[in-house]
């Protein structure tokens, strides 16, 4: 019967199919050509995407292909399962992760907040005006909304609440993916957002909401914030990859370095975060990209995950920062 | 006396396969052969549970999920029940309200996840309904079922005793639907877990899905394991608690 | 008019129930089915007629539709002179399938208080004590707290019975009542049957294809003929009171009238 055969065909190309994505690529075990990199669509990783358009990745002899995801503790999963190379990330996530045993290691900076001359750093609280809320200690029995719970964000939000004499354990996390967090306050879902650029600055101006702190400046300016992130085993079987890698990622950094208030680097967020650019004059400048990982702040890091329950505190601290190091 | 070694070497032999293959799971883990990040040893997993049910930690989610099911099934099941028998036994209204149902019915509840937060925000009220449309269906449908397909030997009786209308629906009818009835609301039961714990799981703060997720995010694998597990748990007695009400309710449908 | 056979207590002339010009047509399948045509009968209060015919002669579509149970297409049945559309009050319609009949969720005495609505003040006790009485009547005294999927299909039908008496009703239409028990059981409920109209009170109508029944039961027979069904002729029964299972059945006026409509049935197959 005709049915019956197509069925059957159809099966069989299923199963190749699905073997296909299963079975290790027949390459040989050197170094990759393309790369599949999970990323957060903020500007963190603007110098990415400019390393792609610019094709200093090309240069190198590399395709990058980017896949969009909420957060780092989503990514890595994904990382250590084999379906990403490599994950833009927070810090916070990764120090986790390599705390339970996961084998990732940082292989490339990729954002810090700077030292706050230049407005909120990309990174702050935004509440709706007129409820009263004003600092860390106002948000007792609110909600606020964070990308992925027990990241960067959350465990700073606790520090800033913390700092403002507020109890943090009375604050409701909610996790909200950050191009939808400005829609959440507006719609009153939750009462307070921790948001990132382009979706924190876009809104200055608008009388309904209201900035109220940057919790990243006020607890540890400079904070090195998200790196790029690999297994251990592909760092091992990939090193040149690896090198090739960084050298485009660090021309894309010299490129949006020097665009920082630019329409030019507007129009590649534009891009990839899908904010139409007329939008995105309202951004704040961006903070310039740091050019290596900041080991020290990643210690300072640590040291507040032990205070806020996200590290045992008979981690081994020194031996983490080694193991995740570049 | 032979029947009782029946039924033993029956539950023996389901028992000794599921340990079996926990024990080929254990052997995995320790040699490798399976990514020790992402599964920690069965052993680790059973000490991380013994020692989260001893600490009363699970209660507070336990009773949250439990809670927001609960709320959201038995409404759908008296709703369900009082509204199938209205369609069935009314023309009129099933006429009425049947297209609405059929648009509303084939949509993958979870699908109407995004909206129902949108509309209702992400705390308990959200979740209640979730569950509400998840779970009505199945016992509608079945009840309108049962009502139509009812035999009509019963409903003579009825006619014949001259019951009035309320009599012949909730004495008659109602009863006599029950096995069909309660078919539907077995799979009412699982399908509400289903969503409220998806619900939770994708707007944190309270319940199992919210604690699992938690756990995944921190990267504590075990722990993970562990309210799956819990979870698994809590399906299992849920679909026993039904078994023994249904069995007292419809202890003489095998038997007509 | 036909005359009929009094029973022990005097009966009064006028007629309690009567059918006049019944007809019904169904349709099915696109095409009309008739399957009764101009039925008129009269029975009066406290008679026992049965009603015989060839199979598929429509004799239980017309006990529906005396029962109130089915609309008439033409004609329309009267019970105390007034016309009725649906089941009235003082009539009780017994199943044939009497054990999909019977509820199984209730227990056999709260099967039988079906029959009858206690009013909520009414004391429990007073519904039990009426439902022990006919459970009693029937032979189940012991068996108000089985259920009727426990019992064997005589008990069932007797239940259904005690059920139907329950109620109390003046005439009580039976659709061959005893065609699926075993031939001992039905002796003993059609002498079951025949005690109890005989205590008064009851206008009972039978149908039933088993002529030796209609016979042995009856004051009056009408026969129906093959579809369209109707009514042929009826035929009194001479048989005296009270009548006896086996002597009965020897009696020469029994084998007469049963001759009588053995060959008018065969004949008309």
């Amino acid at each position: 019967m005709k049915a019956l055969r197509v069925a059957r065909v159809l099966a069989m190309a299923t199963v190749l199919a699905m073997l296909g994505t299963v079975l290790p690529s027949s390459a040989p075990a050197q170094e990759k050509a393309s790369l599949k990199v999970s990323i957060i669509p903020i500007v963190d990783v603007a110098p990415l995407f400019a390393a792609v358009k610019e094709g200093y990745f090309k240069e190198q002899g590399l395709e990058v292909d980017t896949a969009p995801t909420t957060g780092g503790a989503v990514g890595l999963p994904g990382l250590v399962a084999g379906a990403y190379d490599i994950v833009f990330t927070n810090v916070v996530s990764t120090v986790q992760a390599r705390a339970q045993g996961l084998p990732v290691r940082i292989i490339a900076p990729a954002s810090a907040v700077g030292d706050g001359s230049q407005g909120p750093g990309g990174a702050g609280i935004l509440v709706r005006s007129g409820e009263g809320l004003k600092s860390g200690a106002d948000l007792a029995g609110k909600s606020l909304a964070v990308n992925t719970q027990k990241n960067i964000i959350w465990l700073y939000a606790r520090a800033w609440i913390q700092k403002a004499g507020g109890d943090p354990s009375k604050v409701t996390f909610r996790e909200v993916p950050f191009p939808q967090m400005i829609d959440a306050l507006r719609g009153k879902r939750v009462d307070a957002v921790f948001a990132v650029d382009p979706f924190l600055t876009i809104v200055k101006g608008d009388p309904g909401l209201e900035f109220i702190g940057s919790p990243y400046l006020l607890v540890q300016p400079k904070l090195a914030v998200a790196q790029y992130v690999a297994t251990d085993e592909f760092i091992k079987k990939h090193p040149e990859t690896i090198r090739r890698f960084n050298a485009a990622l660090q021309k894309g950094i010299e490129w949006v370095s020097r665009r920082l208030n630019t329409g030019e680097l507007r129009e590649l967020l534009s891009g990839y975060t899908r904010i139409k650019p007329p939008l995105l004059e309202k951004m704040s400048p961006v903070v310039d990209p740091p050019r290596t990982v900041d080991l020290d702040s990643i210690r300072k890091t640590m040291a507040l995950m032990k205070e806020h329950g996200l590290l045992a505190s008979s981690a081994n601290t020194e031996a983490l920062l080694a193991a995740i190091a570049p | 006396m032979n029947g009782a070694r029946e039924q033993f070497r029956s539950t023996a032999l389901g028992l000794v396969f599921i340990a079996s293959w926990i024990a080929t799971l254990e052997i995995a883990v320790r040699q490798q052969w399976v990514n020790r990040a992402f599964s920690p040893f069965p052993s680790q997993i059973a000490g991380q549970l013994s020692e989260m049910l001893g600490s009363a930690h699970v209660l507070e989610p336990l009773a949250s999920t439990v809670g927001l099911l609960g709320a959201g099934y038995l409404s759908a099941c008296l709703v369900g029940v009082l509204l199938g028998l209205l369609m069935g036994y009314n023309r009129n209204a099933y006429h009425l309200l049947e297209p609405s149902l059929e648009m509303l019915r084939p949509i993958p509840k979870p699908a109407l996840l995004p909206p129902l937060i949108l509309l209702l925000g992400l705390g308990a009220p959200m979740k209640i309904v979730i569950v509400f449309l998840g779970a009505v269906f199945p016992v509608l449908i079945n009840t309108i079922q049962g009502v139509r397909f009812a035999d009509p030997v019963l409903l003579d009786v009825a006619r014949t005793f001259r019951r009035g209308v309320l009599g012949t629906v909730f004495r008659v009818i109602l009863p006599a639907c029950l096995p069909l009835i309660l078919a539907g609301m077995r799979v009412s039961l699982g399908l509400g877990l289903v969503l409220v714990v998806l619900a939770e799981m994708l707007t944190g703060a309270h319940g199992l899905g919210a604690q699992l997720v938690d756990a995944q995010r921190a990267f504590r694998v075990q722990e993970m394991y562990a309210w799956t597990v819990i979870l698994a748990g809590l399906g299992l007695a849920l679909a026993l608690i039904f078994d023994w009400v249904e069995a007292r309710l419809i202890f003489w449908s095998s038997r007509r | 008019m036909a005359r009929t056979a009094a029973g022990p207590a005097a009966v009064p002339h006028s007629a309690l129930l009567s059918l006049d010009g019944l007809g019904k047509t169904f349709a099915a399948a696109g095409a009309e089915v008739e399957a009764i045509r101009r039925v008129d009968l009269s029975v009066a209060a406290g008679e026992f007629v049965s009603i015989v015919g060839p199979s598929g002669c429509g004799k239980s579509t017309l006990l529906q539709i005396v029962a109130g149970l089915l609309a008439p297409s033409a004609g329309e049945v009267r019970l105390d002179g007034r016309p009725i559309s649906e089941p009235p009050e003082g009539m009780v319609y017994l199943f044939q399938q009497y054990s999909r009949s019977l509820f199984p969720w209730l227990t056999v005495e709260e099967n039988v208080a079906f029959g009858f609505r206690h009013a909520r003040d009414s004391s429990r006790r007073a519904a039990a004590s009426r439902c022990a009485r006919y459970l009693g009547m029937v032979g189940l005294a012991d068996f108000g707290a089985r259920y009727p999927w426990q019992l064997s299909g005589g008990m069932q039908q007797r239940v259904a019975i005690a059920r139907a008496l329950a109620a109390q009703p003046r005439v009580l239409l039976m659709d061959e009542p005893f065609s699926s028990v075993d031939a001992l059981t039905r002796l003993e409920l059609q002498g079951l049957i025949l005690d109890l109209w005989a205590r008064g009170k009851l206008t009972v109508l039978l149908v039933t294809h088993d002529v030796e029944e209609a016979v042995y039961l009856s004051g009056r027979i009408a026969l129906l003929s093959k579809r369209p069904g109707r009514l042929v002729e009826v035929f009194p029964n001479p048989l005296p009171h009270p009548r006896r299972p086996v002597e009965s059945r020897e009696d020469a006026r029994f084998l007469a009238l049963r001759h009588e409509l053995l060959s008018r049935l065969l004949a008309s197959e």
